[in-house]
């Protein structure tokens, strides 16, 4: 598998995974492990100051050192908390600047607030972030917010947590074909398939958190998705046949005993 | 004369009372916080981690203290 260039690094593995909703911080750090995700998201919060100052911090059993941490804009629904939030995450991380931009629209479908997003994208580039995007799957969007200058674009296959797979692959194949930066499909994915799949389409990597981390087995999962990446990748570059209408046998006709 | 030696200011979204005029580096050892990973806001600007030493807080000052966590 060739390395997947983000934001001039480049990275082994082309599957970004999430750190919510593990069991605990042990659990979080070895589904990591096993999905050999080198970038990982976290999200940006205010400490609750009676119960997290004696807990362990996350960054400390994911070293910056050795991870890319990508901080997200979720909970955000407007530009400005958004680029607030992106500041914020750059102050925490000593001045790093790649981000996870999302702007949701709504409670109920977490679906990108695509004019506030857009907003956001443009200030952020004023102030020197180098943006990763959530965005539809919608390739008019995509290109516009590659051209205020995202580093890289990511289309949902379907809603956030959803685990229903690719929606409507055919969009993900036009966002590809008419981009210059990675895509990188994110959320969505429910199960190795679905995974192997955005990687069959020609897109560049996925982001996944729900489908690793509510499997009944975490760990068993985040292992079963570095292999679904890489054999989605793999088949792709490989060619694969086309699909035809008939039979086609596999064993030669010549020399068959029955005849 | 009374000497005020505790204030008032919100941190995180709650009132808290702490010393007068501490500096963040102070607030943050009262409060046992590690000056790692971390991001402070005082009346909605980020104070930048080279100033939490200089930058003393005062009355009714609305702070927040922000880390990573968990997310997708």
């Amino acid at each position: 598998m060739s390395k997947l260039i983000i934001n001039d690094k480049s990275y082994n593995s082309r599957l970004i995974v999430g750190t919510g909703k593990y069991k605990d911080l042990t659990e979080t750090k070895q589904a990591i492990l096993n999905s050999g995700a080198e970038m990982v998201t976290v999200a940006i919060r205010r400490m609750n100051i009676g119960q997290d100052k004696n807990s362990p911090n996350l960054l400390d059993y994911l070293d910056p050192k050795l991870f890319t941490i990508l901080p997200n804009t979720a909970g955000c629904y407007n530009a400005k908390d958004a680029v607030r939030t992106c500041q914020l995450a750059a102050e925490i991380l000593e001045g790093k600047k790649l981000v996870k931009l999302e702007v949701l629209g709504d409670d109920k479908t977490l679906y990108p607030n695509v004019t506030e997003t857009i907003k956001a994208a443009e200030q952020l580039v004023k102030e020197d972030f180098k943006i990763m995007v959530y965005t539809t799957d919608d390739h008019i969007v995509a290109k516009e917010l590659e051209n205020i200058g995202c580093v890289s674009i990511m289309p949902l296959a379907s809603p956030i947590g959803s685990g229903l797979g690719i929606q409507n692959e055919y969009n993900l194949l036009t966002i590809k074909e008419n981009s210059t930066v990675p895509i990188i499909v994110d959320a969505g994915v429910g199960t190795a398939s679905d995974a192997s799949k955005v990687m069959e389409l020609g897109c560049d990597g996925v982001l996944m958190n729900t489908a690793i981390a509510c499997a009944k087995d975490p760990l068993l999962m985040a292992t079963a998705m570095k292999k679904a990446v890489e054999s989605g990748y793999d088949a792709y570059h490989a060619g694969r046949i086309p699909k035809k209408f008939h039979a086609s046998a596999s064993s030669p006709k010549e020399g068959n005993v029955c005849d | 004369m009374v000497i005020s030696t505790k204030m008032r200011v919100i941190l995180n979204k709650d009132v808290q009372i702490i010393p007068d005029s501490i500096s963040i580096d102070g607030l943050l050892e009262h409060l046992n916080i590690e000056i790692k990973y971390i991001a402070i806001e005082v009346n909605e600007t980020i104070v930048p981690k080279s100033e939490y030493n200089t930058f003393n807080l005062k009355e009714n000052d609305n702070i927040e203290i922000i880390h990573a966590v968990g997310g997708g």
